[in-house]
């Protein structure tokens, strides 16, 4: 047994110093070489993953060692790479390393090959390298498929501003293949007939989805495909900004950044950039899940100082920012919360307000602003632990306030809270300032009408809101007993009717709390000064100027006052004191517009108060030029002048000083009269001008013109700012010279004329009886008494038989009087004119319509000799169809004979058209052919024949084949035919 | 100015759309020519590029000559006019709803392409065509709920008749998955141009049901439609193509 111990002792001490040797021994002479590599590839990522294992490395020995690494591309001797690769390495052990390619893998072979050498510090002796590996093959094109072409690399994530490879291969060299980065073609280096590369130097963001990059194979113009790949271009990461924490409660950290940019890309290629929150001391680590804050929770009391590292990531880069902060330093106190106002009163508060306790002996630092009216009126700083208050004093009474608390940490102070803030309202508290009054009297018989105006109290006097104003009247010259009137806010005016004696006035303002000082006026019995002269004054820049005389005696003051709208009946007046040593003042005020005239009075305050009217000046804050022209009147005109007037012209309400007048004269002469200048006018016209220096001077004489000739005028007036406005010119033409002598010849004429007429017409009755004496009436007649006493009171025509006849003569009636009748008027009716006709008027007259004709026979001695009643028509000077239709026998001896049926009869009651025949000469003895045959009753010719009317038919004819309306009603009215 | 005003219209455009179709999930309508009016209406507003397809080229980047010209139709991707036409109403609208049911999982995996509207946002990047993109699967939604409705109105909801789906077409066909971005960005502009295809070719199939006299009030839908029923029965009877209230998923 103790022999086998000693053998298996010996035999394990043979063995441990034999593997010593053999290490030693491996070490410095056996070469560790590499073996079993093998590489692979990964497309996504375009690296090759070479695996490996050291041959001859002891057993359970560690060897630091370094591995040399060639990688070549298209062929072996073409080496691309070299590259050492140190590490570690333990028996058995299978390393890894990896190399990633600018050129796609795809788009050619790789060769790799590796070889080592010991690199430890215990191996003194020089290291030498192993013998390399044979070369391996990496080649994916052989796996791509049958495609006929392929782009590499496939979505490829990249950063802005990276260089990036690409390329293609080609299955048929035959194939023309177009490449296209965002739609441009581009041109890449030829790696062998099938494989093209492009290099793409400092790609940009394009889009989220990706920048597109193609190629189109084609043969001929044939496109036989398009492949692609999408570059995935990210936005660089940029390191959090501003990356600060802070504490409101000693429980939470608040930490806040400005993210940057975002680097998320579409086809979820990446996401937006994650945040990290790395605590170093406590070792703590937290995901941030919203972009730009995260909540840090404070578990240790005791940890005061912390390191936060806030780490921003994405799928290509690391971005980490870190601050290093005492918890202390970090407080960002809540906002103050319960701010009251206790004990307000006119001018002092206490405010009060409350915070949250952080830590036991935390003090605050409180900052408290007091705002009125808009702005900021105080501004207090207090240290307080939990309840702060604060006495607020030197307020305005009867104000808004607004009060408003902010805190911060008073030991180490970093930031101050939001503001807290509360309204507050001081008490009123009595005006105290008295108003500023003025007035303005009025006299009339008996009395003075006297308007007090007063300014409202600035709310700095007032001191709460005025309710009413107290005027107290006190009589001066009477004893007697104050009277008071009450006038309520917001009223700014108050009328008093005095008598003319003189007065004194008081005026207060009140508001609720009390009265403030009295303003003290006179109003003197004596009428106010109106006959101060008013003098013109010019504006200066911005206002006017006035100055006066000091008024002798002693005087409190000077009063100027104006309305700021002279124009309207409320003028807005308005007024400034003025010092008792000042003798001028400027008024300046918004109210004044160009244009408008501004009167100003300047008033001297007595002792006593009394105002007294010193001055008046007048004027305009700017002058513009006259806005209407005057209405001009020619008056006198004769063949050589006329006279222009505008009397009635009102300088007054222009909105300039009249300076005068421009009157413009035109007429064809070319040379302007006397006094007149040439001007010329804007639409470049040539005129004669003539200036009226004189505003009151309202009228012109024009004189020195021609006779029948034509002049046009224009009267403008003129300010300092210009002529009034352009107008049209009036037009004037002068008699003809002799106009006026017809005029004195014809006026004593026409009076002449007048004077007889009257005379005729106050003589008619002398001249009618001289001239044409009235025909005696038949029925007036004294045979009619012997009618009446035969008791015939019917009959109106005085009948044969009714007569005592002397003699009775027999006349023989021959046959073919008819005949002759038309013969003879045939020949007669052209020479022997013997009836005026008058003939239907109306053109349109169409037919027979009836009239009435009436025959005068009773100084027709021979008619009525031989008792003939027709009548000859009047010859007419007309065309001969007209004529003819007019005057044909037939026509008139059928008409005569039917006029006579109905003369003797009844005339219709609606013939109202009546044309009248007048007998003007006898007819021919062969008219009396023309009686009719078959008389209702014979006509029996007396002294008197009765008047007959005959209907129009008789007189016109109706139309027959041969004839026509038109030859009938050619007469117009008024013609007349004889 | 003119992007705010777009946006609402189209919003509008597309509740008003919808408002009908939420009968679907209460009652339909049951005026024929309303819905038929509705129905035209969507299809009109679905065949124009510029709601999908014009925005989706525009946000991949897809708007150069050279790839607009790659972005055409896969034959046979979608129902062509012509099998449209020569469907019975009922298969018609059988094969509307299923074809709609596929474009609706498509819009959903082109829509998880694309980027995040807050990540837009976030970089201050146009979102209008994204927003537009979003609103497709809702106005599918709405042609569907349509469909459903109007297929309830003729009572063939559970009916079998040929479809193209009977005819060998049964779904569309389903791309090899592209394994490129590239690729699938193409493969989208082909299937949002089929798209806008074929709901043109639908509105035309739903104008001729306007305008066939067999629509006229004197003519009753279901009746006529029983007629082209017993006209074209299919062969494989009793198959259930889609499940009875399953039309509107």
């Amino acid at each position: 047994m103790a022999l086998f111990e000693v053998f298996q002792t010996t035999f394990f001490l043979t063995l441990l110093s034999l593997r010593t040797y053999q290490s030693e021994v491996l070490a410095e002479h056996l070469p560790l070489t590499p073996v079993s590599l093998n590489v692979s590839t990964n497309s996504a990522h375009q690296s090759l993953h070479l695996q490996w294992t050291v041959q001859n490395l002891p057993y359970h020995q560690e060897l630091k060692m370094v591995f040399q690494i060639q990688i070549s591309r298209i062929e072996t001797s073409n080496v691309i790479w070299v590259g050492n690769y140190s590490t570690t390495v333990k028996w058995n052990q299978v390393l890894h390393w990896s190399w990633e390619s600018e050129l796609p893998l795809e788009c050619a072979t790789h060769f790799v090959r590796i070889k080592s050498a010991v690199d430890d510090a215990r191996f003194h002796e020089p290291n030498f390298w192993s013998n390399w590996s044979s070369w391996e093959e990496v080649n994916v094109q052989d796996s791509l498929g049958q495609d006929i072409l392929f782009v590499f690399p496939k979505d490829k994530l990249v950063e802005e501003g990276a260089n990036v490879t690409i390329c293609y291969v080609s299955r048929n060299i035959q194939n023309n293949v177009s490449c296209y980065w965002e739609g441009k073609q581009i041109y890449g280096e030829q790696l062998d007939p099938h494989v093209s590369v492009f290099h793409l130097s400092s790609v940009p963001f394009i889009r989220k989805t990706g920048a597109d990059m193609y190629c189109e194979v084609s043969q001929g113009s044939v496109s036989k495909g398009i492949k692609g790949i999408v570059l995935f271009v990210s936005k660089v990461l940029e390191e959090p900004k501003d990356f600060s924490c802070e504490t409101q409660d000693f429980k939470t950290l608040h930490c806040t950044w400005d993210p940057g940019v975002d680097t998320a890309l579409g086809w979820s290629k990446q996401p937006s950039q994650s945040y990290t929150l790395f605590e170093s001391f406590s070792g703590e680590k937290k995901l941030c899940t919203h972009k730009n804050w995260c909540n840090w929770q404070i578990t240790q009391d005791s940890q005061e100082t912390y390191n936060l590292t806030l780490i921003a990531e994405n799928y290509l880069r690391k971005r980490s920012v870190n601050i290093l902060f005492n918890l202390t330093h970090r407080v960002y106190p809540m906002n103050p919360f319960s701010v009251n106002f206790e004990n307000v009163n006119a001018t002092n508060a206490k405010m009060t307000w409350k915070v949250h306790s952080m830590k036991k002996d935390f003090t605050y630092l409180c900052q408290i602003e007091l705002y009125g009216e808009g702005k900021m009126m105080q501004q207090y700083n207090v240290s307080i632990k939990v309840n702060g208050e604060y006495f607020l004093s030197e307020l305005e009474p009867a104000t808004e306030y607004m009060a408003q608390v902010r805190c911060a940490d008073a030991s180490h102070f970093r930031k101050w809270s939001q503001w807290s803030g509360q309204n507050f309202t001081t008490l009123e508290a009595a005006p105290s300032e008295a108003p500023d009054v003025w007035r303005n009297v009025n006299s009339e018989p008996g009395s003075h009408i006297v308007t007090l105006f007063w300014k409202p109290l600035s709310k700095w006097h007032a001191k709460g809101k005025i309710l009413f104003y107290s005027v107290v009247v006190e009589n001066l010259d009477k004893p007697s007993r104050p009277e008071l009137h009450s006038v309520p806010a917001p009223a700014k005016s108050t009328k008093l009717t005095l008598d003319q004696r003189s007065y004194r006035i008081w005026v207060t303002a009140s508001n609720s709390v009390g009265t403030s000082p009295a303003s003290v006026i006179v109003i003197s019995a004596d009428p106010e000064n109106q006959e101060v002269e008013e003098e013109r004054i010019a504006d200066t820049e911005g206002g006017f100027s006035l100055s006066w005389k000091p008024q002798p005696g002693d005087v409190v003051g000077y009063v100027v006052d104006w309305c700021d709208h002279p124009q309207y009946t409320l003028c807005d007046l308005q007024w400034k004191n003025v010092g008792p040593n000042a003798t001028s003042t400027v008024i300046s005020t918004d109210a004044f517009r160009p244009g408008v005239r501004y009167n100003f009075r300047i008033y001297g305050l007595s002792t006593k108060r009394i105002a007294c009217l010193l001055e008046k000046k007048t004027g305009y804050s700017q002058e513009l030029a006259p806005s209407d022209n005057p209405h001009v009147l020619v008056d006198k005109l004769t063949s050589h002048s006329f006279t222009l007037s505008w009397k009635y012209y009102s300088t007054e309400s222009q909105p300039g000083f009249i300076q005068g007048y421009h009157v413009y004269l035109k007429s064809k002469a070319r040379q302007c009269h006397p006094r007149f200048e040439k001007a010329i006018l804007s639409d470049g016209s040539e005129c004669c001008k003539y200036k009226i220096d004189n505003p009151e001077e309202k009228a012109l004489i024009v004189d020195n013109l021609k006779p029948k000739s034509f002049y046009e005028f224009f009267v403008t007036p003129f300010t300092s700012a210009g002529e009034g406005p352009n107008a049209t010119f009036t037009k004037v033409t002068t008699p003809d010279e002799h106009s006026s002598m017809l005029i004195y010849i014809l006026l004593p004429m026409f009076f002449c004329f007048l004077l007889i007429m009257i005379v005729c017409y106050l003589k008619s009755q002398w001249i009618k009886e001289t001239c044409y004496p009235d025909i005696p009436d038949p029925y007036k007649s004294s045979i009619l008494s012997l009618i009446k006493f035969k008791e015939k009171p019917h009959l109106t025509i005085m009948n044969v038989s009714d007569c005592i006849p002397d003699a009775i003569e027999v006349v023989s009636k021959p046959e073919g009087t008819k005949i002759q009748f038309r013969k003879s008027l045939t020949e007669t009716e052209l020479t022997k004119p013997n009836y005026l006709y008058l003939l239907p008027t109306e053109k349109n007259y169409s037919g027979p319509g009836p009239f009435i004709c009436f025959e005068n026979l009773t100084y027709n001695q021979a008619a009525s000799d031989s008792g003939f009643c027709g009548h000859v028509p009047v010859p007419l000077k007309l065309p001969p169809s007209q004529l003819g239709l007019m005057i044909s026998p037939e026509n008139v001896q059928k008409s005569l004979e039917k006029n006579y049926m109905n003369s003797l009869g009844e005339i219709s009651a609606g013939e109202t058209s009546l044309n009248y025949v007048s007998q003007l000469a006898l007819p021919t003895s062969g008219d009396k052919d023309s009686l009719p045959t078959n008389p209702v009753e014979p006509p029996h010719c007396s002294e008197y024949k009765r008047q007959m009317a005959v209907p129009l038919c008789l007189a016109s004819p109706p139309p027959t084949e041969n004839t026509s309306l038109s030859s009938i009603t050619l007469l117009n009215p008024g013609e007349h035919y004889r | 100015m003119g992007a705010p005003l777009t946006r609402r219209t189209l919003l509008s455009l597309v509740l008003t759309l919808l408002f009908p179709s939420m009968a679907a999930l209460g009652s339909c309508s049951k005026e024929y020519n309303a819905l038929l009016e509705q129905l035209q209406k969507q299809t009109d507003l679905m065949q124009d590029t510029s709601s999908l397809l014009d925005p989706y080229i525009r946000i991949q980047g897809l708007d150069v000559p050279k790839l607009r010209e790659h972005c055409r139709e896969h034959p046979g991707a979608f129902p062509s006019e012509e099998d449209l036409q020569g469907l019975g109403r009922r298969g018609f609208l059988q094969t509307l709803n299923a074809t709609l049911g596929h474009v609706m999982e498509r819009l959903a995996a082109l829509e998880q392409q694309l980027p995040k509207a807050q990540d837009l946002k976030r970089s201050r990047l146009n979102t209008e065509d994204l927003e537009k993109l979003q609103m497709a699967r809702p106005n599918v939604l709405g042609l569907r709920n349509n469909v459903y409705c109007m297929a309830q109105l003729q009572d063939i909801s559970d009916t079998n008749e040929s479809t193209i789906a009977g005819r060998g077409t049964s779904q569309l066909p389903v791309p090899v998955p592209a394994s490129d971005s590239f690729q699938r960005k193409l493969e989208g502009c082909r299937f949002l141009h089929g798209y806008h295809r074929f709901m043109h070719s639908v509105g035309r199939v739903f104008s001729k049901w306007r305008k066939s006299p067999s629509r006229s009030r004197r003519h009753s839908p279901r009746r006529a439609l029983r007629k082209e029923v017993r006209r074209t029965r299919p062969s494989r009877r009793g198959k259930r193509l889609m499940p009875k209230g399953q039309l509107p998923r």
